[in-house]
């Protein structure tokens, strides 16, 4: 048998390597998805910090005052301890601590955290032990100037002081396993918002037994960091479920993203399963049929020797055994070179393609898998040798096979081309859906291959007759030969269906990246995006304006604030001209017109100095029933009017402050009724200068008289004596709602908790109107019912414009909606434009010019932060920028760029399986060269004959060349040209249902387009490959064919 | 075994063709004797490799019989007869590697032939008394692809006769070869035959084959034609009392010329008559 094998070793080393590609390829398919579902666990864990990834059980006393973390800590199962280490538990309370006589109390943080003082630096001091012990920062000892003993009274959550003095002073070790991201520091120094702005206070470390009684609030926490080595894929989805079932007693409340892990693996590893079995049945279904010709080839070479087993008295099964014996042996042989094969690539592919930490894994699938390759090799074997077998003895003595070519559709031909038919017909009717359209151009493929096999031999034949009687030798020849050769079906059948794979698989994963890169470009926004720890958003864009050229036109700031609700809209906030140039615009959609977002033309006045000043002429009358005449219906003699103040209407401005505050300074107040002039001088109260926002109208509220109507004219506006020059009517917005729709809604006012421009709801008699005072200024003409109304600066409209994404904001319109600012104000807006969706925000979010946002001002509230956009020409990339920016001050929290998105969005098992058709398709690639380079095998002999034989018949060594090199490469061109438009044909009906991400979402809309060049190249490329291998091995026959080889057969 | 006797009657045999039947052989009749050895000639396409292959079961019959020994091969299942040639037919075809399996050397393709099961019913004969009477016993374990075409086509001889059949049927077994490997092939048949009385059948096409066999039959047309006996050239009257005349006979007698048969001591003599063409159209 060995010898048997041995004798023909080129073509046993084909089969066997054949084989070894059929097994491989099932072999890989476990392997790689199994690499695939450990990557996308390790890839998912990796992306995680430890805090992260903790579970944490989280309490309050509120119940049960009498509840410890140590009772909470019970209630963790002991089974979930070989997946998570011991927990730490916590106890914390807020209270506040008056720093240092006469200063106003400051919030602070009392911790009592387990094994604390071992992640502590104490430089001075001991361990808190007793009740009344506490920690200090080193920050705040220095600050405060508290030292060993100092006493601290703290309030407890009863209000009652509790008495507290310094035992230590500390510094925390960073840890962040340990912490788990609780920060005891990093808050001396800065100031927060407690009532009014106080210096913010580091925690205060006690001993378990400071925060007892008393406080009840207190919030009791058990942390429990992940054991990630002990997660593994087959533990994953146990872990997930029994965290997930976890129901404390103790009302204590569960967070851990284990479950949600164990989902997002479990649905890619759905992903997996799917996308790499259809990807590699592709492969593996060419394989097979190059197996088959190999096989057939085999077999047929082994006519002779089946001749004489049958000839010296073998019965034909005994000569069938003796065939599938040795060539079974010969595929069976490349099934361990095919494992190998499999567990080198799986490997190459778990060191260089997926993350690091997945393990090799050599599970039950794989031998599995192998056998199956085995048995499918070993029928194919047995199917190829069957028919020869099959023949009569007489025939096989023969010693040229009987001609086998069909001129019609086989059998085998009608069920691909039915199976194609129903393939396409599911998918447009919308029956095959998800992974299983990616067999779609392999099955057009596969149908168009053999009717060109059909249509080829057929219009091979006539051209070929016609190029002979018009004189044309070598495409004669070459014609003739064409539709002769049984080959001829095999090669177009197995290089269309291979162009298919291979143009269809390089717009798939073309497409796939191209849509990638599009999600990580509106996920990141630009090229990068440096988030800063500042809250000022004047701070961070003042930082970029002063960058040096260079970087500053690579540089943008932009602001978002997020509201609670993580479906509501997000207010991005850049600078319309930075925007187009550095931020990425979401493909597929209608280009952002940024105009409507410009700025006003007006700019802000400022009220820097102490005192403003202006002539107030008035003319106002009442309205009602608190006063005056009896109303209609109501008996003169018990009306009693009601009380008024003697000045109830007051006039002033609203301001506001570098900080975002919105302040009301009243200016003048006026009587209800009457005429007169009024010389205003009032403080403006700002420190560090104000923004006029507007002038208002309000009756002071509880006034016994329905309405004040008439008409304030103001004029001679400065500010310390010097003129602010805003007499002028263009300066200002021309208030909605006029004084003739007194009853129709549409007035402005002012609403008092937010000190921002409101539409006023409901049938209301307030309005307001400006227009130029007779004597110069501005006139004010009104009714007031005791709502602020007023008339805005023209520097800042009262209603933002943005560009929208999305859904408008429940319960606005397009034309108003509300935002929040960046000061985190509720802050109304229309939507100049509307597209699917925003860079950075997706489609839940409203763009507004940042200037504008900085002219209004403001604090991001903690919802919202400043970024740096960069772009790609930024001097040293992302490390350049956040070094600059480190330099000029700015904290970089994090920064997202667009390859470390876009790589984890590679990083998936979309992005994986996608991945493995390109390597299905350059290996099929290689089948096919491989079934050329067997055709030429098995035919060369006939061919070379026939050359053999033209030669003698005077035919030239020119003709004779061409004839050859045409009769291999136009067949391979045609195949691969059809193959070409099976792929695009399959491009389109199938990409739109191959998942091209593990989570779908909703922008940016998918662009499916066909990648036209990709495929062009795609197609090129196999067809230049294929060509060239058969023009190399048509030129090697046509050398060959001297007459020797005519002797051969006589 | 001893030499099995074949034996033919009214033998036809048909080759179907896409658009027309050949008739290869039109009605054979011929006897053989046990131990005897016969070379059939013949133009090429006259029919005797088809009727050697009717010999050894590798065809059907369209009609007429055929008996090889006791056995009736028309009626013979396709497993009778693969157990014929595993055990009393020895078929040598024409080009010797198409009877021996290349990547074997002549020992292993003798040890393949007796290995089969039908073969191991059959009086087999020790691998070397084989080789010595095809005298290979020195080439024996030698890759076939270093042997010379003469050992080769005595190898196919060998493996042919491995198991003793009684019946030997060559096609052509002096083929392309040189003179001396010609002589030794027939030395070897020869040999074969007076060693185990084995029934020789060859069809040559060679001249000096044939005179060195002691029977000669003569197929043309599909039919037996002649038959030479040591030397001696004889017509064959067959079952329908048709003589084909010898071709140098029938270039002086065109068809439709007029013969008389006479009777004389010596037998009978045909005689040419002699008379007056017909003018065309007067035929009749």
């Amino acid at each position: 048998m060995w010898k048997a094998i041995r004798y023909r070793g080129g073509q046993s080393l084909v089969l066997i390597l054949i084989s070894a590609l059929v097994a491989s390829c099932a072999a890989f398919a476990p392997l790689f998805s199994r690499s695939i579902d450990q990557a996308l666990l390790r890839a998912t864990l990796g992306r995680l910090e430890a805090a992260d990834l903790k579970l944490g059980l989280l309490a309050t006393r509120t119940q049960d005052p009498e509840l410890s973390a140590s009772t909470v800590e019970q209630e963790m199962p002991r089974t979930l301890d070989q997946w998570y280490y011991p927990g730490v538990s916590m106890t914390t309370a807020n209270t506040d601590v008056v720093p240092t006589r006469g200063k106003k109390p400051s919030p602070v943080r009392l911790v009592a955290r387990d094994e604390v003082c071992d992640h502590l630096t104490l430089s001075e001091g001991a361990c808190p032990s007793g009740e009344e012990d506490l920690l200090v920062s080193a920050a705040d000892a220095k600050v405060w100037g508290w030292k060993l003993g100092t006493a601290l009274v703290l309030s407890d959550n009863n209000g009652a002081p509790r008495p507290y003095v310094v035992s230590g002073i500390y510094t925390a070790k960073p840890d962040p396993d340990y912490w788990l991201r609780t920060e005891l520091q990093g808050k001396s120094g800065k100031v927060v918002d407690y009532g009014d702005l106080v210096p913010a206070i580091d925690d205060f470390v006690v001993a378990p037994a400071g925060i007892t009684k008393g406080w009840q609030n207190a919030q009791l926490s058990v942390d429990y960091r992940l054991r990630t080595s002990r997660i593994t894929l087959d533990s994953l989805s146990a872990a997930g479920t029994a965290v997930a079932g976890l129901r404390p007693a103790s009302l204590a409340t569960v967070d851990s993203p284990l479950p949600k892990i164990a989902q997002q693996v479990a649905d890619g590893k759905g992903l997996v399963r799917q996308l790499v079995p259809l990807l590699i049945a592709q492969l593996v279904a060419v394989a097979l049929a190059v197996l088959v010709l190999v096989a057939g080839a085999a077999v047929a070479q082994r006519r002779p020797e089946i001749a004489v087993s049958r000839l010296r008295g073998r019965s034909r099964e005994a000569s069938r055994r003796l065939v599938i014996a040795e060539l079974g042996l010969t595929v069976l042989l490349g099934l361990p070179l095919g494992v190998a094969i499999a567990i080198g690539l799986s490997e190459l592919v778990r060191r260089v393609v997926l993350p690091p930490g997945v393990p090799f894994e050599l599970g039950w699938q794989v031998p599995l898998a192998a056998a199956v390759a085995g048995l499918a090799s070993l029928a194919v074997v047995y199917a190829a040798a069957r028919p020869v077998l099959r023949e009569p003895i007489a025939s096989l003595l023969r010693s040229v096979p009987p001609a086998t070519t069909s001129r019609n559709l086989r059998v085998g031909d009608v069920i691909l081309v039915v199976l194609a038919a129903v393939g396409v017909i599911g998918i447009v009717t919308g029956q095959i859906t998800g992974p299983m359209a990616i067999l779609t151009p392999t099955l057009l493929a596969l149908a168009a291959g053999a009717l060109l096999g059909v249509v080829v031999v057929l219009l091979a034949t006539r051209l070929g007759r016609r190029a002979l009687d018009g004189g044309r030798l070598g495409s004669g020849l070459a014609g003739l030969a064409i539709a002769r050769r049984p080959t001829t079906r095999h090669v177009l059948l197995v290089v269309t269906a291979v162009s298919a794979l291979v143009v269809f698989a390089a717009n798939a994963v073309s497409v796939a990246d191209r849509n990638r890169e599009n999600r990580a470009k509106v996920t990141v926004g630009a090229f990068a995006a440096l988030r800063t720890g500042s809250k000022d958003p004047t701070a961070v864009a003042r930082v970029v304006d002063q960058l040096p050229a260079g970087q500053r036109e690579h540089a943008m700031p932009v602001g978002f604030v997020t509201q609670r609700d993580p479906d509501s809209t997000t207010t991005l906030a850049a600078r319309p001209d930075q925007l187009r140039r550095i931020a990425w615009a979401p493909p597929a959609q209608v280009g952002l017109d940024l105009r409507a977002l410009a700025l006003p033309a007006q700019d802000p006045v400022r009220l820097d100095g102490d005192r403003l000043t202006a002539r107030l002429d008035f003319d106002v009358t009442p309205v009602g029933f608190g006063f005056g005449p009896a109303p209609e219906g109501v008996d003169a003699k018990t009306w009693v009017p009601g009380p008024v103040d003697a000045e109830p209407l007051r006039v002033g401005i609203t301001v506001t402050t570098p900080a975002g505050e919105v302040l009301t300074r009243d200016i003048a107040t006026l009587p209800f009724t009457g005429k007169g002039t009024r010389a205003v001088n009032a403080p403006v109260l700002c420190p560090t200068g104000c923004r006029l926002q507007s002038v208002w109208v309000q009756v002071a509220q509880g006034q016994a008289l329905e309405a004040v109507q008439g008409s304030v004219d103001l004029s001679g506006f400065a500010l310390d004596g010097k003129p602010l020059g805003i007499d002028d009517l263009s300066g200002w917005l021309k208030p909605r709602g006029e004084a003739a729709n007194l009853s129709g809604g549409g007035g402005t006012v002012i609403d008092p908790a937010t000190g921002l421009p409101m539409e006023l709801a409901g049938p209301v008699t307030d309005s307001i109107s400006l227009a130029a005072a007779p004597r110069g200024g501005l006139r004010l003409s009104f009714s007031n019912t005791g709502r602020n109304a007023s008339v805005s600066r023209a520097d800042a409209p009262e209603v933002v414009p943005a560009v929208l994404s999305g859904r408008i904001p429940s319960g606005g319109t397009a034309e108003r909606f509300d935002i929040q600012s960046l000061a985190g104000r509720t802050t109304p807006a229309s939507a100049e434009q509307r597209v699917p969706a925003l860079p950075f925000v997706g489609n839940r979010g409203a763009l507004v010019n940042l200037d504008l946002m900085l002219r209004i001002g403001g604090r991001l509230p903690t919802t919202g932060s400043m970024e740096v956009w960069i772009d790609e020409g930024f001097p040293g990339g992302v490390a350049g920028a956040e070094r600059v920016l480190r330099d000029k001050g700015l904290e970089i929290l994090s920064t997202r760029s667009l390859p470390e998105s876009k790589r984890l969005l590679d990083e998936s098992a979309t992005g994986w399986g996608l991945l493995l058709g390109l390597f299905t398709a350059l290996l099929s690639l290689l089948l096919a060269a491989v079934m050329l380079v067997v055709v030429a095998m098995t035919t060369g002999r006939v061919v070379t004959r026939d050359i053999a034989a033209l030669r003698v018949a005077g035919v030239s060594g020119r003709d004779l060349r061409r004839a050859t090199v045409r009769e291999a490469v136009v067949p391979v061109v045609l195949a691969a040209l059809v193959g070409a438009a099976c792929g695009v044909t399959g491009a389109v009906l199938a990409m739109p249902l191959i998942p091209l991400f593990d989570t779908p979402a909703p922008v940016p809309a998918l662009d499916l387009s066909p990648s036209w060049v990709v495929m062009a190249g795609a197609w090129v490329a196999t067809a230049l490959v294929l060509a060239a291998v058969a023009s190399v091995l048509a030129l090697r026959s046509s050398s060959h064919g001297d007459i020797d080889r005519l002797r051969e057969a006589w | 075994m001893t030499g099995l006797p074949v034996l033919t009657a009214g033998l036809v045999h048909i080759y179907r063709a896409e658009h027309h039947d050949v008739a290869a052989l039109a009605g054979v009749d011929l006897s053989v004797q046990a131990g005897e050895m016969l070379a059939l000639l013949g133009p090429s396409g006259a029919g005797k490799s088809t009727l050697l292959t009717l010999f050894g079961g590798l065809l059907r019959p369209s009609a007429g019989r055929i008996r090889i020994g006791e056995h009736e091969l028309s009626r013979m299942s396709e497993p009778d007869l693969d157990a014929l040639r595993g055990r009393e037919v020895g078929i040598v075809l024409q080009g010797a590697s198409r009877n021996l399996i290349p990547h074997k050397t002549m020992r292993e393709n003798i040890t393949f032939v007796q290995g089969s099961r039908r073969a191991k019913d059959a009086e087999t004969v020790p691998v070397d008394e084989v080789l010595e009477l095809v005298r290979l016993t020195d080439r024996a374990d030698l890759p076939l692809s270093s042997l010379t075409p003469g050992e080769l086509q005595r190898g196919a001889l060998a493996v042919a006769v491995s198991t003793r059949p009684g019946l030997l049927l060559g096609d052509e077994p002096t083929s392309q070869l040189d003179h001396e490997a010609r002589d030794q092939v027939l030395q070897t048949l020869s040999d074969i035959n007076a060693t185990w009385g084995t029934t020789v059948i060859v069809v040559t096409h060679d001249p000096e084959v044939a005179a060195r066999m002691p029977r000669t039959v003569t197929i043309r047309d599909g039919r037996v034609g002649a038959e030479g006996r040591q030397g001696e050239e004889f017509a064959v009257v067959s079952a329908d009392g048709s003589v084909p005349l010898p071709p140098h006979v029938l270039a002086s007698l065109t068809p439709g010329t007029l013969v008389r048969l006479v009777e004389s001591e010596q037998g009978w003599t045909l005689v040419k008559d002699e008379v007056e063409e017909v003018p065309d159209g007067q035929a009749l």
